[in-house]
Protein backbone atom coordinates (compact mmCIF):
# COMPACT_ATOMS: atom_id res chain seq x y z
CA UNK A 1 0.00 0.00 0.00
CA UNK A 2 1.26 3.41 -1.23
CA UNK A 3 1.98 6.22 1.63
CA UNK A 4 -0.54 8.06 -0.22
CA UNK A 5 -3.52 5.55 0.31
CA UNK A 6 -2.65 5.06 4.16
CA UNK A 7 -2.61 9.08 4.26
CA UNK A 8 -6.08 8.83 2.94
CA UNK A 9 -7.23 5.76 5.17
CA UNK A 10 -5.87 7.54 7.96
CA UNK A 11 -8.13 10.78 7.56
CA UNK A 12 -11.14 9.07 7.05
CA UNK A 13 -10.72 8.63 11.00
CA UNK A 14 -12.76 11.36 11.93
CA UNK A 15 -13.90 11.76 15.87
CA UNK A 16 -16.79 10.25 17.22
CA UNK A 17 -19.10 11.71 19.34
CA UNK A 18 -17.26 10.78 22.60
CA UNK A 19 -19.47 12.40 24.84
CA UNK A 20 -16.72 14.37 27.13
CA UNK A 21 -19.06 14.42 30.01
CA UNK A 22 -16.12 16.07 32.14
CA UNK A 23 -14.77 18.37 30.17
CA UNK A 24 -17.48 21.23 30.62
CA UNK A 25 -17.29 19.88 34.34
CA UNK A 26 -13.58 20.33 34.27
CA UNK A 27 -12.93 23.68 32.17
CA UNK A 28 -15.19 25.56 35.24
CA UNK A 29 -13.14 23.66 37.81
CA UNK A 30 -10.19 24.47 36.39
CA UNK A 31 -11.23 27.86 36.00
CA UNK A 32 -12.62 28.59 39.69
CA UNK A 33 -9.10 26.02 40.73
CA UNK A 34 -6.94 29.02 39.13
CA UNK A 35 -8.75 31.80 40.28
CA UNK A 36 -8.58 30.78 43.43
CA UNK A 37 -5.31 29.71 44.06
CA UNK A 38 -3.84 33.07 42.41
CA UNK A 39 -6.05 34.87 45.29
CA UNK A 40 -4.58 32.19 47.58
CA UNK A 41 -1.02 32.79 47.10
CA UNK A 42 -1.52 36.38 46.48
CA UNK A 43 -3.08 36.47 50.39
CA UNK A 44 -0.33 33.94 51.23
CA UNK A 45 2.57 36.07 49.72
CA UNK A 46 1.50 39.06 51.59
CA UNK A 47 0.96 37.22 55.15
CA UNK A 48 4.19 35.80 54.71
CA UNK A 49 5.74 39.34 54.11
CA UNK A 50 3.60 40.40 57.35
CA UNK A 51 4.43 37.74 58.95
CA UNK A 52 8.34 37.66 58.45
CA UNK A 53 8.27 41.99 59.31
CA UNK A 54 7.24 40.39 62.84
CA UNK A 55 9.51 38.35 63.00
CA UNK A 56 12.12 40.60 62.14
CA UNK A 57 10.54 43.60 64.48
CA UNK A 58 10.05 41.12 67.27
CA UNK A 59 13.88 40.29 67.18
CA UNK A 60 15.30 43.33 66.31
CA UNK A 61 13.58 45.78 69.01
CA UNK A 62 11.13 43.80 71.37
CA UNK A 63 14.04 41.34 71.91
CA UNK A 64 17.04 43.34 71.73
CA UNK A 65 15.21 46.15 73.98
CA UNK A 66 14.54 43.48 76.46
CA UNK A 67 16.71 43.15 79.05
CA UNK A 68 17.42 40.67 81.62
CA UNK A 69 15.14 38.19 79.85
CA UNK A 70 13.88 35.10 81.76
CA UNK A 71 14.04 31.50 80.11
CA UNK A 72 9.96 32.09 80.20
CA UNK A 73 10.58 35.20 78.14
CA UNK A 74 12.74 33.72 75.74
CA UNK A 75 10.13 30.38 75.09
CA UNK A 76 7.70 33.11 74.84
CA UNK A 77 10.17 34.59 71.96
CA UNK A 78 10.35 31.02 70.65
CA UNK A 79 6.74 29.87 70.50
CA UNK A 80 6.30 32.98 68.37
CA UNK A 81 8.63 32.33 66.33
CA UNK A 82 7.91 28.84 65.86
CA UNK A 83 4.16 29.28 65.35
CA UNK A 84 4.77 31.87 62.68
CA UNK A 85 7.28 29.85 60.61
CA UNK A 86 5.03 26.70 60.84
CA UNK A 87 2.35 28.45 59.53
CA UNK A 88 4.31 30.17 56.81
CA UNK A 89 5.40 26.67 56.00
CA UNK A 90 1.99 24.38 56.41
CA UNK A 91 0.26 27.47 54.33
CA UNK A 92 2.49 27.41 51.34
CA UNK A 93 2.29 23.31 51.06
CA UNK A 94 -1.48 24.02 50.51
CA UNK A 95 -0.70 25.73 47.29
CA UNK A 96 -1.70 23.52 43.97
CA UNK A 97 1.19 23.62 41.39
CA UNK A 98 -0.16 24.33 38.04
CA UNK A 99 3.87 23.88 36.40
CA UNK A 100 4.65 22.19 33.41
CA UNK A 101 5.03 19.08 35.27
CA UNK A 102 1.09 18.94 34.56
CA UNK A 103 1.76 18.50 30.65
CA UNK A 104 2.98 15.23 31.49
CA UNK A 105 1.46 14.52 34.91
CA UNK A 106 -1.54 12.45 34.34
CA UNK A 107 -5.28 14.42 35.46
CA UNK A 108 -5.93 11.73 37.83
CA UNK A 109 -2.99 12.52 39.77
CA UNK A 110 -3.41 15.84 39.36
CA UNK A 111 -7.28 16.00 40.41
CA UNK A 112 -5.77 14.22 43.16
CA UNK A 113 -3.16 16.09 44.48
CA UNK A 114 -5.55 19.32 43.74
CA UNK A 115 -7.95 17.43 46.17
CA UNK A 116 -5.34 16.49 48.77
CA UNK A 117 -4.13 19.74 48.77
CA UNK A 118 -7.36 21.98 49.55
CA UNK A 119 -8.17 18.86 52.29
CA UNK A 120 -5.31 19.92 54.10
CA UNK A 121 -6.02 23.69 53.60
CA UNK A 122 -8.94 23.22 55.23
CA UNK A 123 -7.68 21.00 58.44
CA UNK A 124 -5.06 24.24 57.95
CA UNK A 125 -8.30 26.35 58.10
CA UNK A 126 -10.15 24.17 61.01
CA UNK A 127 -7.15 22.95 63.02
CA UNK A 128 -3.52 24.72 62.22
CA UNK A 129 -4.65 28.14 62.52
CA UNK A 130 -6.29 27.10 66.04
CA UNK A 131 -3.20 25.87 66.91
CA UNK A 132 -0.97 28.87 65.95
CA UNK A 133 -3.38 31.51 67.58
CA UNK A 134 -3.24 29.22 70.54
CA UNK A 135 1.12 29.25 70.51
CA UNK A 136 1.24 33.17 69.63
CA UNK A 137 -0.96 33.75 72.55
CA UNK A 138 0.62 31.22 75.28
CA UNK A 139 3.93 32.50 73.31
CA UNK A 140 2.95 36.81 74.06
CA UNK A 141 1.34 35.87 77.66
CA UNK A 142 4.82 34.36 78.25
CA UNK A 143 6.75 37.32 77.44
CA UNK A 144 3.93 39.61 78.55
CA UNK A 145 4.26 38.06 82.25
CA UNK A 146 7.92 39.83 82.05
CA UNK A 147 6.89 43.08 81.00
CA UNK A 148 3.91 43.45 83.36
CA UNK A 149 6.16 42.39 85.83
CA UNK A 150 6.77 46.12 87.40
CA UNK A 151 3.14 46.67 86.57
CA UNK A 152 0.46 47.14 89.01
CA UNK A 153 -2.05 44.21 89.39
CA UNK A 154 -5.08 46.58 88.24
CA UNK A 155 -3.07 47.12 84.53
CA UNK A 156 -1.87 44.00 84.11
CA UNK A 157 -5.53 42.86 84.61
CA UNK A 158 -6.39 45.20 82.18
CA UNK A 159 -3.45 44.78 79.77
CA UNK A 160 -3.99 40.87 79.68
CA UNK A 161 -7.78 41.31 79.21
CA UNK A 162 -7.26 43.95 76.69
CA UNK A 163 -5.09 41.30 74.89
CA UNK A 164 -6.94 38.75 75.47
CA UNK A 165 -9.84 40.67 73.65
CA UNK A 166 -7.83 41.30 71.00
CA UNK A 167 -6.71 37.95 70.03
CA UNK A 168 -10.32 36.22 70.73
CA UNK A 169 -11.93 38.88 68.46
CA UNK A 170 -9.45 38.76 65.60
CA UNK A 171 -9.77 34.52 66.02
CA UNK A 172 -13.76 34.58 65.51
CA UNK A 173 -13.83 37.30 62.61
CA UNK A 174 -10.89 35.61 61.00
CA UNK A 175 -12.72 31.96 61.31
CA UNK A 176 -16.36 33.55 59.75
CA UNK A 177 -14.57 35.11 57.20
CA UNK A 178 -12.58 32.19 56.28
CA UNK A 179 -15.41 29.91 56.57
CA UNK A 180 -17.65 31.66 54.54
CA UNK A 181 -15.06 32.08 51.72
CA UNK A 182 -14.60 28.26 51.98
CA UNK A 183 -18.49 27.49 51.48
CA UNK A 184 -18.43 30.06 48.80
CA UNK A 185 -15.54 29.60 47.02
CA UNK A 186 -13.43 26.65 48.07
CA UNK A 187 -16.54 23.94 48.77
CA UNK A 188 -18.10 23.73 45.29
CA UNK A 189 -14.54 23.52 43.83
CA UNK A 190 -13.80 20.03 45.99
CA UNK A 191 -16.93 19.07 44.81
CA UNK A 192 -16.71 18.92 41.48
CA UNK A 193 -13.15 17.59 42.15
CA UNK A 194 -14.98 14.88 44.19
CA UNK A 195 -17.37 14.20 40.98
CA UNK A 196 -15.06 14.18 38.96
CA UNK A 197 -12.39 11.52 41.06
CA UNK A 198 -15.43 9.35 41.59
CA UNK A 199 -16.27 9.19 37.46
CA UNK A 200 -12.79 7.87 37.30
CA UNK B 1 -9.81 35.63 23.59
CA UNK B 2 -10.57 33.91 26.82
CA UNK B 3 -9.51 30.55 28.18
CA UNK B 4 -12.95 29.13 27.40
CA UNK B 5 -13.20 30.53 23.81
CA UNK B 6 -9.93 29.31 22.98
CA UNK B 7 -10.36 25.96 24.23
CA UNK B 8 -13.26 25.53 22.00
CA UNK B 9 -11.86 26.90 18.89
CA UNK B 10 -9.00 24.64 19.29
CA UNK B 11 -10.30 21.55 19.87
CA UNK B 12 -12.91 22.29 16.96
CA UNK B 13 -9.96 22.85 15.00
CA UNK B 14 -7.64 19.77 15.97
CA UNK B 15 -10.19 17.05 17.36
CA UNK B 16 -9.95 14.62 14.63
CA UNK B 17 -5.82 14.66 14.78
CA UNK B 18 -6.18 14.24 18.89
CA UNK B 19 -8.65 11.44 18.18
CA UNK B 20 -6.22 9.57 15.19
CA UNK B 21 -3.30 10.01 18.14
CA UNK B 22 -6.00 8.05 20.31
CA UNK B 23 -6.36 5.53 17.89
CA UNK B 24 -2.51 5.07 17.10
CA UNK B 25 -2.12 4.52 20.94
CA UNK B 26 -4.87 3.06 22.17
CA UNK B 27 -7.26 0.18 20.85
CA UNK B 28 -9.40 -0.75 23.33
CA UNK B 29 -12.65 1.93 22.55
CA UNK B 30 -13.20 2.94 26.03
CA UNK B 31 -9.58 3.02 27.06
CA UNK B 32 -9.89 5.46 23.66
CA UNK B 33 -12.62 7.54 25.02
CA UNK B 34 -11.01 7.97 28.40
CA UNK B 35 -7.61 8.88 26.70
CA UNK B 36 -9.20 11.47 24.43
CA UNK B 37 -11.01 12.97 27.39
CA UNK B 38 -7.68 13.44 29.58
CA UNK B 39 -5.95 14.65 26.11
CA UNK B 40 -8.60 17.31 26.16
CA UNK B 41 -7.99 18.28 30.15
CA UNK B 42 -4.73 18.17 29.98
CA UNK B 43 -4.64 20.75 26.85
CA UNK B 44 -7.32 22.89 29.42
CA UNK B 45 -5.07 22.44 32.23
CA UNK B 46 -2.11 23.57 30.21
CA UNK B 47 -3.47 26.15 28.12
CA UNK B 48 -2.43 29.04 29.98
CA UNK B 49 1.32 28.02 28.93
CA UNK B 50 0.91 28.40 25.45
CA UNK B 51 2.93 30.97 25.04
CA UNK B 52 2.46 31.16 20.83
CA UNK B 53 6.47 30.25 20.15
CA UNK B 54 5.58 27.22 18.09
CA UNK B 55 2.22 26.88 16.03
CA UNK B 56 -0.57 25.36 18.56
CA UNK B 57 -1.33 22.41 16.75
CA UNK B 58 1.83 21.67 17.29
CA UNK B 59 1.79 22.30 20.62
CA UNK B 60 -1.44 20.21 21.15
CA UNK B 61 0.23 17.46 19.55
CA UNK B 62 2.86 17.43 21.98
CA UNK B 63 0.44 17.50 24.88
CA UNK B 64 -1.80 14.58 22.99
CA UNK B 65 1.58 12.45 22.79
CA UNK B 66 2.82 12.83 26.08
CA UNK B 67 -0.21 12.31 27.53
CA UNK B 68 -0.83 8.99 25.42
CA UNK B 69 2.86 7.95 26.06
CA UNK B 70 1.69 8.45 30.29
CA UNK B 71 -1.59 6.41 29.53
CA UNK B 72 0.20 3.41 27.67
CA UNK B 73 3.13 3.65 30.81
CA UNK B 74 0.63 3.84 33.35
CA UNK B 75 -1.10 0.73 31.78
CA UNK B 76 0.85 -2.11 32.68
CA UNK B 77 -1.31 -4.92 31.15
CA UNK B 78 -0.10 -5.88 28.05
CA UNK B 79 -2.88 -4.99 25.59
CA UNK B 80 -4.25 -6.91 22.90
CA UNK B 81 -3.38 -5.48 19.16
CA UNK B 82 -6.01 -7.13 17.30
CA UNK B 83 -9.13 -5.50 17.79
CA UNK B 84 -12.26 -6.72 16.34
CA UNK B 85 -13.73 -4.29 13.54
CA UNK B 86 -16.78 -2.41 14.87
CA UNK B 87 -18.23 0.01 12.14
CA UNK B 88 -20.60 1.60 14.73
CA UNK B 89 -17.39 3.53 16.22
CA UNK B 90 -15.92 4.03 13.08
CA UNK B 91 -17.43 7.33 11.80
CA UNK B 92 -16.42 7.20 8.57
CA UNK B 93 -18.32 9.12 5.56
CA UNK B 94 -21.69 7.59 4.45
CA UNK B 95 -20.82 4.73 1.58
CA UNK B 96 -23.23 3.48 -0.50
CA UNK B 97 -23.39 0.17 0.66
CA UNK B 98 -22.90 -1.25 3.80
CA UNK B 99 -20.43 -3.95 2.08
CA UNK B 100 -17.59 -0.96 1.29
CA UNK B 101 -18.46 1.01 5.14
CA UNK B 102 -16.92 -2.69 6.28
CA UNK B 103 -14.33 -2.88 4.07
CA UNK B 104 -13.05 0.76 4.62
CA UNK B 105 -14.05 0.72 8.83
CA UNK B 106 -11.65 -2.68 8.09
CA UNK B 107 -8.56 -1.39 6.35
CA UNK B 108 -8.81 1.70 9.06
CA UNK B 109 -8.77 -1.02 11.65
CA UNK B 110 -5.73 -2.90 9.95
CA UNK B 111 -4.17 0.72 9.65
CA UNK B 112 -4.17 1.58 13.17
CA UNK B 113 -2.99 -2.08 14.42
CA UNK B 114 0.05 -2.00 12.07
CA UNK B 115 0.36 1.86 14.01
CA UNK B 116 0.37 -0.01 17.03
CA UNK B 117 3.36 -2.04 16.51
CA UNK B 118 5.13 0.50 15.63
CA UNK B 119 7.78 1.92 18.24
CA UNK B 120 6.39 4.49 20.36
CA UNK B 121 7.96 7.05 18.71
CA UNK B 122 7.63 5.78 15.27
CA UNK B 123 3.63 6.01 16.02
CA UNK B 124 4.15 9.93 16.97
CA UNK B 125 6.50 10.24 14.17
CA UNK B 126 4.53 8.46 11.50
CA UNK B 127 0.79 10.10 12.86
CA UNK B 128 2.28 13.55 12.38
CA UNK B 129 3.61 12.69 8.87
CA UNK B 130 0.05 11.22 7.90
CA UNK B 131 -1.46 14.55 9.30
CA UNK B 132 0.74 16.38 6.79
CA UNK B 133 3.13 18.10 9.43
CA UNK B 134 6.04 19.37 7.78
CA UNK B 135 9.92 17.86 8.92
CA UNK B 136 10.43 21.24 10.71
CA UNK B 137 7.09 20.64 12.82
CA UNK B 138 7.36 17.50 13.39
CA UNK B 139 10.54 18.25 14.71
CA UNK B 140 9.76 20.71 16.91
CA UNK B 141 7.38 18.03 18.66
CA UNK B 142 10.07 15.42 18.63
CA UNK B 143 12.97 17.67 19.39
CA UNK B 144 15.32 15.95 16.92
CA UNK B 145 16.96 17.40 14.30
CA UNK B 146 15.33 17.83 10.81
CA UNK B 147 17.50 15.60 8.56
CA UNK B 148 17.50 12.92 11.65
CA UNK B 149 13.72 13.49 11.03
CA UNK B 150 13.80 12.88 7.50
CA UNK B 151 15.92 9.70 7.65
CA UNK B 152 13.23 8.59 10.43
CA UNK B 153 10.24 9.37 8.38
CA UNK B 154 11.72 7.14 5.65
CA UNK B 155 12.77 3.93 7.34
CA UNK B 156 9.03 4.10 9.18
CA UNK B 157 7.53 4.74 5.92
CA UNK B 158 8.88 1.64 4.68
CA UNK B 159 8.02 -0.52 7.74
CA UNK B 160 4.84 0.92 7.78
CA UNK B 161 3.96 -0.58 4.12
CA UNK B 162 5.64 -3.49 4.92
CA UNK B 163 3.04 -4.40 8.18
CA UNK B 164 0.17 -3.19 6.46
CA UNK B 165 1.31 -5.04 3.19
CA UNK B 166 1.57 -8.63 5.04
Amino acid sequence: MEIEEIKNLWKEQKTRDIEIKSTQYYTSLLDGLKKNEKKVKRNYIIMSIVMLFTIFFIDKVAVESMTDKTMLTWAGFWMIYLAIAAIIYVSWATVIKFDVKGLTESSLEFLKTAREKLRLRNRLRTIGIPVYTALLTIGITFVYIQVTAPMELIYKVITYTLFYLFIASITVFSYKREKKKYLNEVKPIEDKLDTLLNEH
Amino acid sequence: MNNELLFKQVIAENKDRIYRICCAYERDPDERDDLYQEIMINIWKSLDKFEGRSLISTWIYRIAVNTSLMHIKRSAKKRSLHAEVDVETLNIPETDSREEKIKIGSDIERLFECINKLQEVDRLIISMVLDDLSYKEIAEVTGMTTNNVGVKINRIKKELAKLMGS
